[in-house]
């Protein structure tokens, strides 16, 4: 039965909830010196030796740093800094002798570690107090990567270099087929430990390889305990264990990862130096204060960019992208940023990704691979007719470049100045059109047999905005008369397709793993093949010598030249169409510290600066609770029921009534 | 010789749709039930907004080259043959929408463009043959197979009905979604897979029905005569119990017509739809997800698909019932 009692009870309680607030977060954590962000899905794993994705890294290397790392603030030319390290590395000249190969000029790296480095406390060590570190637990690293077990996804950065290596995984993989352990014993040249000094460790290589150094900056290289992998077995993936300025505090999957401070990390303040113009940006504001300098990282996962959109105009983010779907609210035409945005206390920071973006031809395909001149005309008139700039504009909102070449600014080797004719967009077509007629399609039918080409074009894209995508790669492609078939499938079977080499035209993107131009160049190695980086599989035996000589060599005109020249080779191969180099726009709240983006640092968390007190009381101020729905639809349900009401009561009220009294008379 | 073969189907599936109807036009029960339709003004704006439907569908399944290397297009592509637009374009605007500088359109949209810079209208009316499709295709699957197990369980009983309801009951309890997303992992994706999956996951509501009935009419007198005159089992369900279940099946086929239409937009939003390339309110849909996201939001995608999905589906709806109140005219009170 319906009470009055019942009723102004239940109202009571919806006032109440108002008093709820819609803060995601603890009461009172946002005031706390807390950085806030967010992560579409749970990083795959955090396991240093096979982690290889961004938004793993970003998490991963504040725990488990290395030798060396990116001085943050340098960005204009990209400068390593120690890290774990005490000094630089030594490198010096190493010739040996192999049986059959004769001598061979290796080098020989030595690394020397700080003394006062501690693993942070975890339950793996004993009585939870983390351990002193020292080179054993380096080298420890390396054996891991060559432990199939890991299924590391560098490993053949070293395995061809360091002497001793590429055996060691062999003898690993044929120890797993055989359902056995890797070999963690075995002492190989390469990895060398000192037997003075158990702070410092050798690796022997067996060719110049001056890229090392930033190898030693990338988390396969941090040291590692065996303690916790013994410990937690196959789910170390789950629990890093490093010394680095946060530790993994919680991580529930499809819900959140948290970072607090580690109190054993070494120490390291925030620096003093930084690129020109940085210190009038107040990027040095916080220079001589100890890292980390936020208290706590929280990483909410946001499957969806609505929800965090708004959760960051809310002021529950405190850092968020300028995408597809939010441009239009947070830039003006001119480009500059929104007044809405500029209100909300919001600064945008723009940034130069080492990221280039490129569709490849698979080289082995017989329509559209090959190295015969008809062959290659086919593929620079297909590059000739994609327009990079459609893309930008629509796609990234006509932030990025067009790219010309493989390597994209702020490597050694771009040039600005470069042109590549195969990309240089003329909406005619004509060129393109004419190297079609000449690679012996003329207006895209096969000369030979009457047809239409048809090319396959394979990718993942099943989404809304992937088929926008596709749609426009189509009428590019289309508009010279070939027929693009696109093919689009499960990123898994797409993948898969890669893995087989069952594909014509995919489109990917490479992002370095360390600022040298041979990160990029590899990419087109002929040995590099798949499952290597090279994922067209070209291979010019021309192009592999060079390589091989401008890797050995230090940045200079020499190298330079060389570059030139396999840039040069590459323009008229064309295996690959350079599509964009990615820029970036990022939005932050100014109760964060000046922070600047780092093409490819992963640890400037531990810059993040937070004023808690200022964005609790803007969050306060931004979610007052919105009353006038709720009573405004209280008033259409009050106002909506009265007739029902009505019509119930009159239902209830109904008499009979007596039409004719007389005939009742009669019959009684 | 390939796009007469293939225009030869939808007008094949024309004629044998009218020579149905003309044929059980002429039974007393089915003439009954015209007549008593002809007098429901909803159902036959029901009807022809069905028909308007199926005309567009049909319109667009007729199709042709103009040379061997050239696409085939439907009688719809070659209305709506204009290029192109780069991207999308609100309502009769007349430049881009949602680019940093926008790009003046080659024409005016009624209801605008969507990201590839197709025209809305274009989309909105390709989407109705894939619509048709996958209803009625998924049903041609769906019904027999329904039929066939239902009448079989219901006739013979015993070992018969424990298999077929054994077959059914494990099939409904796995869930439809499930099992739709694992048949199209293997089929892969595009309409006829589509129609398959679907007609799979479809059926037992149906041969339920139809063995329920079976049940109910085996016991009648006229099939223990049929029986006692010694006529063959096939020939008692094909001449003397399907009849009688067809009234019910026609009605369950109708609305069932319009839920498999309402599925292809939820697979579509679970990316197990059509392919890109074919026509579907699934898919516009499935695009809205990031459209509202916008600001300002990109409403007309979602608008006219849903509008288009809303319309038949009501139409599908309001035709059931009043076919079902024709052909039984006691549930009409």
């Amino acid at each position: 039965m319906f009470s009055r009692r019942r009723f102004w009870s239940g109202l009571a309680f919806l006032f109440l909830l108002g008093g709820c607030g819609n803060s995601p977060y603890p009461t009172g954590l946002t005031r706390e010196s807390v950085y806030f962000m967010s992560q579409q899905d749970d990083p795959r794993k955090l396991d240093p030796a096979s982690s290889y994705r961004a938004n793993e890294g970003q998490i991963l290397d504040v725990i488990c740093p290395s030798y060396y790392e990116y001085q943050p603030l340098k960005t204009k030319k990209i400068q390593l800094q120690l890290m774990l390290g005490e000094r630089e590395a030594e490198r010096e000249s190493y010739p040996y002798t192999v049986a059959g190969k004769g001598k061979v000029q290796g080098e020989r790296w030595t690394f020397h570690i700080r003394h006062d480095l501690r693993f942070q406390d975890d339950p793996c060590f004993p009585g939870g107090k983390g351990r002193a570190i020292t080179a054993k637990d380096f080298l420890y690293a390396f054996r891991r990567m060559a432990d199939p077990a890991n299924a590391s996804p560098v490993v053949t950065f070293f395995s061809d270099k360091v002497v001793g290596f590429s055996d060691l995984v062999e003898r690993n993989a044929k120890l797993q087929k055989a359902d056995k352990g890797a070999d963690y014993v075995t002492p190989i040249k390469g990895l060398q430990l000192d037997a003075t000094d158990p702070y410092t460790f050798r690796i022997v290589l067996n060719q110049p390889f001056p890229q090392l150094r930033y190898l030693m900056a990338m988390h396969f290289t941090s040291p590692m305990p065996f303690e916790a992998v013994t410990f937690y077995g196959k789910e170390i993936n789950q629990h890093p264990v490093g010394c680095g300025p946060y530790v993994l505090q919680e991580w529930t999957p499809k819900r959140r990862i948290a970072l607090a401070v580690n109190p054993n990390r070494p120490t390291e303040f925030y620096p003093s130096e930084g690129d020109p113009g940085d210190k009038e940006k107040g990027l040095l504001r916080d220079a001589g204060k100890r890292l980390p300098l936020a208290d706590k990282v929280v990483i909410t996962n946001i499957p969806e960019s609505t929800t965090g959109w708004n959760l960051f105009l809310q002021g529950y983010m405190d850092a968020w992208g300028v995408t597809q779907t939010n441009f239009q609210q947070v830039m003006t035409q001119q480009g500059a940023l929104s007044p809405e945005m500029k209100e909300h206390d919001i600064r945008l920071v723009k940034s130069n990704d080492l990221w280039v973006t490129y569709f490849a031809f698979n080289m082995s395909d017989p329509v559209v691979g090959g190295y015969t001149p008809q062959k290659r005309k086919l593929r620079q008139a297909i590059s000739l007719a994609l327009n990079s700039q459609e893309f930008i504009e629509l796609f990234s909102m006509g932030n990025g470049l067009a790219a010309q070449s493989i390597i994209p600014p702020g490597i050694y080797g771009y040039d600005p100045k470069y042109h590549n004719p195969y990309r240089t967009f003329d909406p005619k077509l004509a060129k393109a059109k004419q190297l079609l007629k000449e690679a012996g399609y003329p207006n895209g039918i096969d000369a030979k047999t009457g047809d239409r080409l048809t090319i396959y074009y394979d990718n993942a894209k099943i989404e809304a905005a992937g088929r926008q995508y596709i749609g426009l790669i189509s009428r590019q492609i289309e508009a010279l008369g070939i027929h693009l078939e696109s093919r689009a499938q499960r990123d898994v079977v797409w993948q898969n397709k890669i893995e087989g080499n069952d594909w014509q035209l995919v489109d990917y993107g490479w992002i370095a793993d360390y600022p040298d131009a041979e990160n990029f160049l590899f990419l087109l190695y002929g040995p590099n093949k798949r499952p290597g980086p090279n994922l067209s599989g070209y291979n010019n035996p021309a192009y592999n010598r060079l390589f091989e000589r401008m890797r050995a060599m230090n940045d200079g005109p020499e190298r330079l030249a060389l570059m030139h020249q396999m840039r040069q080779m590459v323009q008229e191969d064309c295996p690959l169409i350079y599509l964009q180099e990615v820029q970036r726009m990022s939005l932050y709240y100014n109760w964060l510290g000046a922070n600047k983006p780092h093409p490819i640092a992963n640890t400037l968390l531990k810059y993040r600066a937070v004023n808690g007190e200022q964005r609790a009381q803007l969050q306060t101020k931004w979610n007052r609770p919105v009353v006038w729905p709720i009573l405004m639809f209280g008033v259409v349900l009050v106002l909506g029921s009265l007739p029902a009401v009505q019509v119930v009561k009159h239902r209830h009220n109904r008499r009979v009534t007596d039409r004719n009294p007389s005939q009742q008379e009669v019959s009684a | 010789m390939l796009d007469w073969l293939s225009n030869l189907f939808p007008v094949l599936v024309v004629v044998v749709g009218f020579w149905s109807v003309r044929r059980a036009l002429r039974q007393p029960l089915w003439a009954e039930a015209w007549r008593r339709l002809k007098a429901n003004r909803l159902a036959l704006i029901a009807l022809s907004v069905i028909g308007v439907y199926a005309l567009v569908g049909f319109c667009d399944s007729i199709a042709w080259r103009n040379d061997k290397n050239a696409n085939s297009l439907s009688l719809i592509d070659r209305a709506f043959s204009r290029p192109a637009e780069p991207t999308y374009s609100a309502p009769l605007a007349n430049k881009t929408f949602g680019e940093p500088t926008p790009r003046a359109l080659q024409g005016r949209h009624l209801l605008g463009t969507d990201g590839t810079g197709q025209d809305v209208v274009y989309l909105t009316l390709k989407g109705c043959r894939t619509a048709l499709i996958i209803g009625g295709f998924t049903l041609l699957i769906a019904t027999p197979l329904a039929l066939l197990l239902g009448m079989l369980a219901g006739y013979f009983g015993k070992r018969v009905d424990d298999a077929v309801q054994y077959t059914y009951t494990v099939l409904d309890s796995i869930p439809n979604i499930l099992l739709l997303i694992a048949m199209l992992l293997v089929l892969g994706r595009g309409l006829p897979q589509l129609c398959v999956a679907l007609g799979i996951t479809s059926w037992v509501g149906l041969c339920r029905l139809a063995r329920g009935e079976t049940l109910k009419h085996r016991e009648r007198e006229y099939v223990r005569a049929a029986r006692a005159l010694g006529i063959s089992h096939g020939r008692i369900l094909m001449h003397h119990i399907l009849p009688n279940l067809l009234p019910i099946i026609v009605i369950s086929v109708t609305l069932g017509f319009s839920g498999l239409v309402l599925s292809e937009a939820i697979l579509s939003y679970l990316q197990l739809g059509v392919a890109a390339g074919t026509g579907s309110w699934g898919n516009m849909i499935d695009a809205s997800r990031l459209e509202l996201a916008r600001d300002p939001v990109i409403w007309w995608n979602l608008a006219a698909a849903s509008a288009a999905l809303f319309i038949l589906v009501l139409a599908f709806n309001l035709f059931g019932d009043a076919l079902r109140d024709a052909i039984d005219p006691r549930l009409n009170s």
